[in-house]
């Protein structure tokens, strides 16, 4: 009976994921079409950016059954930012959960769970998930089942029933307090003030460590807090210093900041410039550094131990003196891939090949590869299988904690790379802005007007477009990225 | 099938350019079909031995052969061995039908085959309703189950353990032994078992090879072995509480052991080692009388220690033969029973 109850609840659980993944992809499918229909002051092809502030367009050319819908700028702004909440507040109960579901067991089930649940189905309310929140609901009445074994209708009169109980409990023990109260022993008198002595001592540094705690919080949060503000904010809010605004309504939030920034100012394009290229090599970087891992930690050969301490060496020299020698092998001199006329430089080979490969991940996986136990090798051996074999069947498996840990580590560094690609995107012809990556394009992108005004609320965009990818990928992934920082000391 | 070693030879050397014998002229005939133990003390070579039949290091010098293939230079996959390691060496994130599927994986054998023999497998060893386990959710003996399945799947020609037994505890041991015992009888499969433990070994096997800084010092079957060891080191090496061992001397075929005559010996005069067995001394009234220095209650024997002619002595008896705190007694040893070694060779000498 229990038993297929908690089958019953896990099932309904994952119809319910279902519909919240259907709901997030709502999401942001609806935010994909609001923002393409974003319109900016245009002149002929290029975008006013005095403009911006004073635009107001009228949204009424919605297709289907919303064709009679018509939509102010504030309206429009509204719908959006009430999407991506919705999207903030969906999106990590999805992942939270699908993760949990995975693992629970039967025991896991309580009544903070139940509650838990039932808290979750208000949230999908609000979210207009209404499916998902009716679920969860009707999951919740299983719980009350499983756990007493009430059914709905009992529940509902239990509750009126169990509150005059602890009312009635809660009187008690107030007169038990005013009867001890009475008895003026002195020894209990006393033990009774150093009792209230030690929970004030407690409370009181509780209170302490917790008000600490907020304030750090406060001064790492208020930084990211501001920049997204600033990025929504127009241009006058934006530069207004004598009396900032530290909130502002949902209608207030312009999001067509993030569209200028996309499409006038590039940031697509550069965006997908960096995807690339970390992608690629990261890809890099993982088959070099699994291959030749894989040859220090298992494959004798001679002057094996010797060509590892000359790599390990070159750890040793800063980073920065690499850039001249892979300039020069990059360079005319060399491969001779930049400082060529226009449209014969190959700058994403420039940008790729000098980083697909890295020292100090190998030394980490060599580690790593070396305690895997020999006689799984010699089992291997026995069994007919080759070195090559051996690796993707055995060690990369087993070793794959390691390996995400590089690549999301390696990701980042591409991701955050400046000089190298500034440097090769600097040289030779003016197309070399096409290759910008996003930090150059942070630095080096005009966001100046003619008449003299830089506008910040453009830029702050920008930088938010580059941030907040990272900032998703360490929250989600912050185990394994702690894991390889601690293990392999602070570079990479 | 029979397995041949022929002056099988293995030399390390170090960086100094020291040099190690760690096998040295091994030559063993192992017949079909049966369960042969390699036993001796660490760093005998026992196990250097088992990987160069199983062709994962190389032989120095000499020929391994496999029924009539000379089989030296040939890669391990291509030997059709099956090899059971000391930690297992599973693989921890297969799960166990997969780890017994990969052997056949290699061999490119047919899906369903394949499916069909893992099966056939796993219920021969006693894991059949395990396969979806990983490695890590199994009991040590379990895992040492799945190790056997993995090695047999193939069909190996050789079966080859490397101390199987030494990680798991005393009672799964026994139990394993007689299970590993029961597989190689149903199997019929040509088995080598590595191990230091020589209670193991002769519980276990048809024949034993006892190694000593990588030579031979004896082939035989156990208890043949036990009984007629070949040479001093294979006396002290097998039998627990150890052979008791002292010098002696003999004269006109008289065994002197401290200038005081013992018993007559049909062997050439001059000083030997002589070997007694503790388990062969019996309580008789027509034996020698001693004073007894420290007597050992355990169950069905008693543990005697006395001074024999000013050695120290041990003696195993039978317990109803012996009263608690017996001060003196009366022991008799047959002839048969008393080992005379060549001082130099260490080889034994027959007084028949």
């Amino acid at each position: 009976m229990e038993k297929q109850l908690f089958l019953k609840s896990k099932k309904i659980e994952k119809i319910t994921l279902i519909f919240d993944a259907l709901a997030v992809i709502t999401y942001i499918a609806l935010f994909l079409f609001l923002f393409n229909h974003l319109q900016m002051p245009m002149d002929g092809q290029s975008v006013i950016l005095e403009d911006l502030e004073t635009f107001n367009p009228i949204y009424n050319d919605f297709p289907g059954i919303f064709s009679n819908l018509v939509l102010n700028r504030g309206q429009m702004n509204s719908i959006i930012s009430i999407l991506i909440i919705f999207f903030i507040v969906a999106f990590p109960m999805l992942f939270i959960n699908i993760k949990k579901n995975k693992t629970r067991t039967i025991y896991d089930i309580d009544s903070y769970s139940t509650a838990s649940t039932f808290v979750q189905a208000i949230i999908n309310l609000l979210t207009f998930n209404f499916v998902g929140a009716g679920l969860r609901v009707y999951n919740t009445f299983v719980y009350i089942k499983f756990l007493k074994g009430y059914s709905p209708k009992e529940f509902f009169k239990s509750i009126i029933p169990a509150i005059k109980n602890k009312r009635a409990e809660r009187k008690a023990k107030k007169l038990e307090i005013v009867e001890d109260e009475e008895v003026k022993d002195e020894y209990s008198l006393s033990i009774k003030k150093s009792i209230r002595r030690q929970t004030a001592v407690s409370t009181v540094r509780l209170l302490l460590t917790y008000l600490f705690l907020v304030l750090i919080a406060l001064i790492i949060i208020i930084p990211f807090y501001w920049m997204v503000l600033t990025s929504v904010k127009t241009f006058s809010e934006s530069s207004s210093t004598l009396n900032p605004q530290f909130f502002l309504w949902i209608d207030r939030w312009n999001w067509v900041n993030y569209k200028v920034v996309l499409t006038e100012q590039n940031f697509g394009l550069y965006i997908k410039n960096t995807v690339i290229v970390a992608l690629l090599s990261t890809f890099g970087t993982i088959i070099t550094t699994v291959l030749s891992a894989y040859a220090f930690a298992r494959i004798e050969f001679k002057g094996r131990e010797l060509l590892f301490s000359i790599l390990i060496m070159t750890m040793m020299i800063p980073g920065e003196l690499y850039i001249i020698t892979n300039f020069i092998t990059v360079s005319k001199n060399g491969f001779g891939w930049i400082g060529n006329p226009a449209g014969e430089n190959q700058y994403f080979l420039a940008m790729i090949l000098p980083f697909v490969t890295s020292i100090s991940y190998i030394f980490f996986l060599r580690q790593n590869f070396k305690q895997i136990p020999e006689s799984l090798y010699k089992a291997a051996r026995v069994d007919g299988c080759s070195d090559f074999k051996y690796l993707m069947r055995v060690m990369v498996p087993i070793a794959s904690p390691t390996i995400f840990t590089i690549t999301i580590l390696n990701i980042f560094g591409s991701w955050n790379a400046y000089i190298w690609p500034r440097i090769i995107t600097s040289v030779g012809d003016i197309n070399g802005s096409n290759y910008w990556l996003i930090s150059n394009a942070l630095r080096d992108t005009d966001f100046v007007l003619d008449t003299g005004r830089v506008m910040y609320n453009l830029q702050i965009a920008a930088s938010t477009l580059v941030t907040v990818p990272l900032l998703i990928v360490f929250f989600m992934f912050r185990k394994y990225i702690m894991n390889g920082i601690g293990r392999s000391g602070t570079k990479g | 099938m029979e397995l041949r070693l022929e002056k099988l030879t293995k030399v390390f050397t170090n960086k100094n350019g020291q040099e190690t014998r760690a096998v040295d002229n091994l030559d063993i005939t192992i017949e079909s079909g049966t369960l042969v133990a390699l036993l001796g003390p660490s760093g005998c070579g026992k196990s250097t031995t088992l990987f160069m039949i199983a062709g994962l290091v190389k032989p120095t010098g000499g020929k391994i052969f496999f029924g009539e293939d000379d089989v030296t230079k040939l890669a391990p996959e291509k030997r059709g061995i099956g090899l059971v390691f000391q930690n297992y060496a599973l693989y921890p994130h297969m799960t166990v039908f997969k780890n017994i599927l990969f052997p056949l994986e290699n061999l490119d054998v047919p899906r369903d085959e394949a499916f069909a023999r893992v099966k056939e497998m796993a219920n021969l060893v006693g894991i059949g309703e395990l396969l979806d386990r990983k490695p890590s959710q199994l009991s040590g003996g379990q895992q040492q189950r799945v190790a056997i399945a993995r090695a047999l799947v193939k069909k190996p020609r050789v079966l080859l353990l490397d101390e199987p037994l030494s990680n798991l505890d005393a009672r799964l041991r026994l139990q394993m032994r007689e299970e590993i015992k029961r597989i190689q009888r149903e199997t019929g499969i040509t088995t080598i078992f590595v191990t230091h433990d020589q209670e193991e070994a002769m519980s276990i096997s048809d024949k034993m090879v006892v190694l000593d800084f990588g030579k031979e010092q004896q082939y035989a079957a156990p208890q043949s072995m036990y009984n007629q060891p070949g040479n001093l080191f294979v006396a002290k090496f097998l039998g627990n509480p150890p052979i008791n061992a002292f010098e002696a001397e003999v004269k006109n075929k008289k065994l002197i052991i401290n200038e005081k005559p013992f018993m007559t010996l049909n062997v050439p005069d001059g000083l030997y080692d002589v070997g007694m067995r503790p388990e062969n001394f019996r309580v008789a009234d027509d034996g020698f009388k001693t004073e007894i220095k420290d007597i050992f209650h355990i169950g069905r024997d008693t543990m005697i220690h006395f001074e024999f002619n000013g050695n120290n002595v041990r003696a195993l008896v039978d317990s109803d033969t012996m009263k608690v705190n017996q001060k003196s007694v009366s022991l008799t040893i047959k002839p048969e029973r008393v080992y005379i070694f060549d001082k130099q060779t260490g080889k034994v000498v027959n007084h028949g």
